[in-house]
């Protein structure tokens, strides 16, 4: 909690000298008060405030303050990590300048560049530069789930990238983590972007793992079309174990629970067909060989129709693994309808496990959700969950839900000198 | 130097050489919003006829949006705000995407119903999709029964 306030109070005072004499202010206020029960039938009633808003206008060549967190306190009963929580979600003041996109972000952000997809608490900037080129660069303290302190950690990294607009973006990219100053993650990546034609697109990434000296990870993305409404993908993935599951904070991703010795490789594909402009219909296959385990397959296909006030959809996926401990099938559907400033939507999911888990084989959940928006900025919402599955007989669950969104500009009031 | 100080002077060092190079740059930067509203799921294609077309928010786009966001983040950033993401892409949440956005199935949140026996197929099936949300953070919950 402490954190939430620091950042707000923080980046509150600097984004207000530093822009003009108008403050925007734009963002939401989420509350959702929950009704659950956990797997020992005790009944929790969490209450959740969730706020997000950015300061200033964001426009370039200005600075503007962004923030994202939560708070939850337990009405009834406590949850298994205490009767309170809260998280940071991002906090950081943010420079874009009027050429080149200019950016520096500094505060806890997130980083999505390359090999990197972090949550940092430090700086981050990017920049176009001439011919086509353009640099981006992070560093600061990583913000992971505790395992150990965060005393002697770091990271940073950056990606430096060359394109040509609307043909093609190559970029490499690296990553060096330290923890309580040691080596913890070193990270090498090229990523693509490949647009020939504009009816075919390839995109993908290869990561290296510097320490180990392997690659750890390739996967690549290829779309065709659309022809008529008809468009087609593939998709490729390798992932060495024991290069790709390095640094992790959480046990269930540890070597021996993970064989280092396996390699998964994913291929697979997609067809998704336009019938109408609102009618879609998509089948999908993805086929996993292990270099030891096997192998395993996930197929399926979708319908669903989204229109103005109305929207529906269906859905069959199989999963066949190598044993019966690793197929099911699912299936789901859903409804919406929205009249006027009402909307109501239903879902139903199946699960049909090919052997039984707590002597339960199929596995169901139905959800019913309604709500009101009082304006655009104004909607209240409820929903209830009934389910049945390997851990509860009859699981009921509910939330209410308001959302707010603001969006004033507060005129600052310049202080008249003293006569 | 020691690593505190490392930690200061190479992100500054770096930005101050970013600022120094980029000045060449004469490029616009790009808008910080899209100048109309959208619909919730945008076909950009219906406007662009550029590289923009191919950010379609077409039934695949989930699977790909990784890619979009990894080297052209900003593009994302001019229709979506910040907390888009990290309704999904958290720290550590508690409440599944899939929960508040009940009002929403067609947008295919991760999770939905009773994820906690499929994930352990799941997870033996492909543990590296697992990873890039639960590996390192987000998994306060998981850490429960995964001592």
């Amino acid at each position: 909690m402490r954190y939430l306030t620091f950042f707000l109070s923080a980046g509150l005072a600097f984004a207000c000298p530093l822009s003009a004499s108008a403050l925007d202010i734009s963002g939401t206020s989420r509350t959702y008060l929950q009704s659950r029960q956990t797997v020992d039938s005790t009944r929790l009633m969490p209450l959740y405030e969730y706020l997000d808003f950015r300061a200033g206008s964001g426009d370039p060549g200005e600075v503007s303050f962004n923030f994202g967190g939560w708070y939850r306190y337990d009405l009834k009963n406590e949850s298994p990590n205490g009767k309170y929580n809260d998280d940071l979600q991002y906090a950081y003041l943010s420079f874009r300048g009027e050429r080149g996109n200019k950016t520096l972000n500094l505060g806890r952000l997130r980083v999505h560049e390359g090999v990197a997809s972090e949550l940092v608490d430090g700086a981050y900037g990017r920049a176009d530069l001439l011919g086509g080129f353009g640099v981006a660069a992070y560093g600061g303290s990583p913000v992971e789930t505790r395992f150990d302190t965060r005393r002697g950690d770091s990271i940073y990294g950056g990606r430096i990238f060359h394109g040509v607009p609307g043909l093609y973006t190559l970029g490499a990219s690296y990553l060096d983590e330290r923890n309580g100053n040691s080596a913890f993650r070193r990270e090498e990546g090229a990523d693509l972007w490949l647009r020939p034609a504009s009816w075919l697109e390839l995109q993908g990434m290869s990561s290296y793992n510097a320490l180990s000296r392997n690659w750890m990870q390739h996967n690549y993305y290829a779309s065709v079309g659309p022809f008529s409404g008809l468009r087609l993908n593939g998709e490729f993935s390798r992932v060495s174990y024991k290069d790709y599951f390095v640094g992790a904070t959480m046990s269930a991703f540890t070597f021996p629970r993970i064989n280092p010795n396996e390699t998964v490789t994913a291929a697979g594909g997609s067809a998704s067909y336009a019938i109408t402009r609102s009618l879609t219909a998509a089948a999908d296959y993805k086929n996993f060989s292990y270099r030891i385990a096997g192998r395993a397959g996930y197929y399926g296909g979708k319908l669903s129709y989204a229109g103005e006030s109305f929207g529906a959809g269906a859905g069959f996926h199989r999963m066949d693994g190598d044993t019966d401990t690793l197929r099911y099938d699912e299936g789901s559907v859903y409804f919406m309808r929205k009249i006027s400033a009402f909307d109501i939507s239903v879902q139903g999911i199946l699960v049909s496990y090919k052997q039984e888990i707590n002597g339960v084989k199929d596995a169901y959940t139905a959800s019913a959700a309604a709500g009101y928006s009082f304006s655009p900025k104004a909607r209240l919402a409820a929903d209830v969950q009934y389910s049945k599955n390997p851990d509860f007989n009859r699981d009921t669950r509910g939330m209410l839900t308001f959302v707010y969104h603001f969006d004033t500009a507060f005129e600052r009031k310049l202080m008249k000198p003293k006569t | 130097m020691n690593n505190n100080s490392k930690k200061i002077a190479f992100p500054a060092g770096l930005a101050s050489l970013i600022f120094v190079l980029a000045a060449c740059a004469a490029s616009m930067s790009m808008a910080a919003k899209h100048p109309v509203e959208v619909p919730t799921r945008p076909i950009c294609s219906d406007c662009h006829n550029d590289w923009r077309a191919s950010l379609d928010h077409s039934a695949d786009y989930i699977e790909r949006h990784k890619f979009y966001a990894s080297q052209q983040r900003q593009t994302c950033g001019v229709c979506h705000t910040e907390s888009f993401c990290a309704d999904c892409h958290a720290h550590k949440e508690e409440i599944k995407p899939s929960d508040k956005y009940k009002n929403a199935p067609d947008r295919a949140m991760p999770h939905p119903g009773d994820y906690l026996n499929q994930h352990k197929i799941d997870g033996k099936i492909n543990p590296a999709s697992c990873f890039p949300c639960h590996g390192r953070q987000n998994n306060e919950r998981c850490i429960v029964c995964h001592r």
